[in-house]
């Protein structure tokens, strides 16, 4: 069955601790609360407080390294570009995945802000969750051009057909859209049995099948789509679109699996006629 | 299950299509029955188009409700023996529903 409630050592019951910067002035302490978790302490997740001085802060990022290297130096979190562009600083912030580079401050109204980790992932430690199965899921639908010619240069493609790849192409795989998609929550693996290939891809995943799937260049669009007819790599989608909502490059998801789903309904039907 | 996962999507949304104007003309209907005999809703469903249409809607609905019904079990059931055992079921209960439904408005036809 579905699993409803945590398992035990996941439950957040750890004693928080508080930690507060020192207030130059009359400036104004921000309350930021973040979780954590450290696999070598043996205790349950807790939420540590800290008071920050965002004076000359604008993004949730910054803030955060300001709490890494004035505050605590133990909090983990992934980071590298600071612009939206590595996919590598993802978390749930005050309830709704994103990038912290590219959050600003201003975005998240004037009380507290809580940042967790990505949901429904394992936690490695603090706010870093581990990506494997994402990544292997990713790798399962050949993100690669693969082409029958071998041509003198490259492979050409025309304008119009690059469009057609545009709002696919972009994607920084950051996995905010397939860890907020209750569906991959629940059918992430179904691994109790090994039925390994019994899961949903998520949003992700599918979005770049589909990026391959339209690439005029690319000749392997029938096995692309017989790899995807399938109840659950693709039709686990319900269309529950919170992959939209919180896509920060602001792809669409829903719309690329909705369109493989129109394709193998017609790719069904030249079967048939 | 793969090839048959398109077949099934194709055939949940088409069930669903059919059924938004039968499930629209059997609510107008079942409105304006309210208050006839017993014997004005018998002539009513053994009139031969409403009898058609009354069978294609206990066509379609245990169809429709199989497929989604099944959608949640795929969702909910991690266990494959026991998702195969609910599947069964499932299909059992929406072939009853469908022949129930359909031997009814053919005894109605032949009564009336
Ligand atoms: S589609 Fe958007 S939210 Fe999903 S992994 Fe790519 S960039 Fe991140
Ligand atoms: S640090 Fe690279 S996307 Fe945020």
């Amino acid at each position: 069955m579905v699993e409803l409630t945590l398992p035990r050592n996941s439950k957040i019951s750890g004693q928080g601790k508080t930690y507060k910067s020192e207030a130059k002035g009359d400036a104004k302490l921000r309350t930021v609360r973040v979780y954590r978790y450290d696999p070598d302490t043996g205790e349950n997740p807790r939420i540590d407080t800290y008071e920050v001085d965002t004076d000359g802060i604008s993004m949730v990022l910054d803030l955060m390294i300001k709490i890494k290297s004035d505050l605590d130096p133990t909090l983990a979190f992934r980071r590298s570009c600071r612009e939206g562009v590595c996919g590598s600083c993802a978390f749930n912030i005050n309830g709704k995945n994103g990038l912290a580079c590219t959050t600003g401050l201003d975005e998240l109204g004037k009380g507290d802000i809580n940042i967790y980790p990505l949901p429904h992932m394992p936690v490695v430690k603090d706010l870093v969750t581990d990506l494997t199965k994402f990544y292997e899921q990713h790798a399962s639908i050949q993100p690669f051009l693969q082409s029958d010619e071998v041509p003198e240069k490259e492979h050409l493609q025309s304008p119009e057909e690059r469009e057609l790849l545009d709002g696919l192409y972009e994607c920084i795989l950051c996995a905010s859209c397939s860890t907020a998609c209750p569906s991959y929550w629940w059918n992430g693996n179904k691994e109790d049995e090994g039925l390994q290939d019994e899961e949903y891809l998520g949003p992700a995943a599918l979005l770049q099948a589909h990026r391959w799937i339209k690439d005029s260049r690319d000749d392997r669009t029938e096995e692309r789509l017989a790899q995807l007819d399938d109840t659950f790599k693709l039709y686990r989608c319900h269309t529950i679109m919170n992959c939209v909502q919180v896509c920060p490059k602001g792809l669409n998801p829903a719309a690329a699996i909705a369109e493989i789903k129109r394709m193998l309904v017609e790719r069904q039907g030249q079967k048939v006629t | 299950m793969a090839s048959s996962a398109t077949k099934h999507f194709a055939r949940q949304r088409l069930t669903a299509l059919v059924q938004v104007p039968l499930t629209i003309w059997l609510v107008i209907s079942a409105i304006s029955l309210i208050g006839a005999s017993r014997e004005d809703m018998l002539a009513w469903v053994s009139t031969w188009w409403v009898a058609a249409l009354l069978v294609a809607w206990f066509l379609s609905v245990p169809l429709h409700m199989s497929i989604g019904i099944g959608d949640v079990i795929d969702d909910y059931l991690h266990k494959k023996g026991t998702r195969s055992l609910t599947h069964g079921l499932n299909s059992i209960y929406a072939l009853l529903i469908g022949i129930v439904g359909v031997t009814s408005v053919i005894a109605i036809t032949l009564i009336a």
